[in-house]
């Protein structure tokens, strides 16, 4: 899967701390373009992960194999970099403290780690943040191009119900991701025209909006619903926006599974994703093994990062008969 | 020519001192609306917080724009170097406008404490937090009004007609 490469790591650094910026703006172009992640822990080696691994990086921004040659960050670092990626503002980002991460402009996302704070035996909130960690985000474009024909069902013209299945990390949400941008603009080689899109972006991690505006590219006919539980999302867009394809991340959920009954019998296709390795990982899992039971889907695309993250594992359809080798579709 | 000299020479001299004692008299009253819309003011943030959980940048901008004048200016410098990319915390942006803009409102040292000290906490805690703090901000702000009202009604008459007695005095010791 080609890497879109050309990151503009500008938008990013300026969320950095001075000392931290110009440490980064520093960092040999071999590393800048394969940038992964920038983890910044109080009183710990600044650490960066690209392609090639991590690396710690030191106070002239090049890489280091042992963290005593590292620049260590102070918790001024770790203070200023809160401050500076919720615009100063935490009491607006109440929610993405509850949920550890929260997108900045361009749809990269920093998780945070720190102390937890309960209420009633629920997380409240974090505070006392030690580490944050910023992943890069890089939307790939076509991620999904070669598996699409399979994923239509040309009699009724209109995607099948497909999960896409991946462990974590193996580029299921990316894949979701360009599929809803390539059934958003149409594909005029498969006769395939655009169609509307709801997308509940729980975690914010498929359209990575930022202040209403979708950060990735999903195309011209999608409407998100950001940060929304999805159960709840999932009916409100069908009421509210008349969609013809409903897209949500990471299902799994018993209220999750309810909802996405009450779609598949609205005429409504569902793309949805879900954490597993194989069908018997599906089958195991309590609310997900009825929706399998009942071939409630009709396509299952299962990716791994056995050759790089998004590596097509292969597709089967509700009958759990695979459907790519096969070629019976597309 | 001597004598319409002196006339003009004296006259000068008498409105320069009363004038001075208008100015000093108007800061009297002009610290005390200043501090009046400044609590308000930050009952129109508390609000943008509490309720809308606007981000600090564009909850200044709104600020500044219904305060106007000296006071909004601090906001809306504070909410613009927010905005910018500059690296700056909200504490570090607040304290930069109220040290850049300190001179041009009639506020005294101890107001720019209590500035400063809002500047501190300013963003860096949720809602409730941030709503307790202003709270605080807004009591002492208006301890300093009460203060400010009684040093006026005590000053304002004196520095009125004072500036234009001491002038007539400086006049007839010079004659």
């Amino acid at each position: 899967m080609p890497l879109d490469t050309a990151v503009n790591l500008h938008p990013i650094f300026v969320y950095l701390p001075p000392p931290l910026r110009v440490i980064m703006e520093q960092l040999p172009l071999s590393l800048a373009r394969n940038l992964e992640e920038i983890r910044i822990r109080q009183g710990r080696p600044l650490a960066i992960k690209t392609d090639q691994g991590d690396c710690f990086i030191d106070q002239r921004g090049q890489a280091v194999d042992m963290p005593n040659g590292a620049y260590r960050v102070t918790a001024e670092d770790v203070w200023k970099t809160v401050q500076l990626i919720s615009q100063s503002s935490l009491y607006a980002f109440e929610e993405e403290f509850r949920q550890g991460f929260l997108t900045i402009p361009g749809g990269h996302r920093v998780g945070l780690a720190g102390k937890a704070v309960l209420e009633a035996g629920a997380l409240k909130t974090l505070r006392d943040i030690g580490s944050l960690c910023f992943r890069i985000a890089r939307a790939v474009t076509g991620a999904a191009r070669n598996i699409l024909p399979y994923l239509i069902d040309r009699q009724e013209g209109r995607p099948y119900h497909t999960l896409i299945v991946s462990p974590p990390r193996a580029g299921k949400t990316t894949v979701l991701r360009d599929l809803v941008r390539l059934l958003s603009c149409g594909v005029p080689e498969l006769q395939l025209p655009g169609c509307s899109l709801g997308v509940v972006d729980e975690r914010g991690e498929i359209a990575a909006s930022y202040g209403g505006m979708p950060q990735h590219d999903l195309g011209p006919r999608v409407d998100v619903l950001d940060h929304c539980p999805k159960a709840v999302g999932m009916l409100m867009l069908l009421r509210s926006m008349s969609p013809q394809v409903i897209a949500t991340d990471e299902i799994g959920r018993r209220e999750d599974v309810d909802a996405v009954w009450e779609m598949v019998y609205t005429g409504v296709s569902v793309l949805a994703t879900v954490h597993a390795s194989r069908f018997e990982e599906l089958e195991q899992r309590p609310y997900l093994r009825d929706l399998v039971a009942e071939r409630v889907f009709q396509r299952y695309v299962f990716l791994s990062r056995r050759k790089g993250p998004g590596t097509l594992e292969g597709i089967w359809d509700g009958q759990k008969l695979e459907v790519r080798s096969s070629r019976r579709v597309g | 020519m001597l004598a319409m000299f002196r006339l003009i020479a004296s006259l000068l001299i008498i409105c320069s001192a009363g004038l001075a004692g208008l100015r000093a008299a108007s800061a009297y009253v002009l610290r005390s609306r200043q501090l009046r819309t400044l609590q308000e003011a930050l009952q129109l943030l508390d609000t943008e917080i509490m309720y809308g959980a606007t981000p600090l940048p564009a909850a200044l901008s709104k600020v500044a724009a219904a305060a106007g004048d000296a006071v909004g200016t601090v906001f809306r410098e504070a909410g613009d170097m927010l905005g910018t990319s500059s690296g700056l915390t909200a504490g570090e942006a607040w304290n930069l406008a109220v040290d850049q803009n300190i001179r041009r409102t009639a506020f005294t040292q101890e107001d720019r404490a209590i500035l400063r000290s809002f500047g501190e906490a300013l963003g860096s805690s949720d809602r409730a937090e941030q709503h307790k703090h202003i709270t605080l901000t807004t009591y002492h702000l208006r301890q300093e009004e009460e203060k400010a009202e009684r040093e006026r009604q005590k000053n304002e008459r004196i520095w009125k007609y004072g500036g234009f007695l001491v002038g007539i005095g400086i006049v007839l010791l010079l004659l």
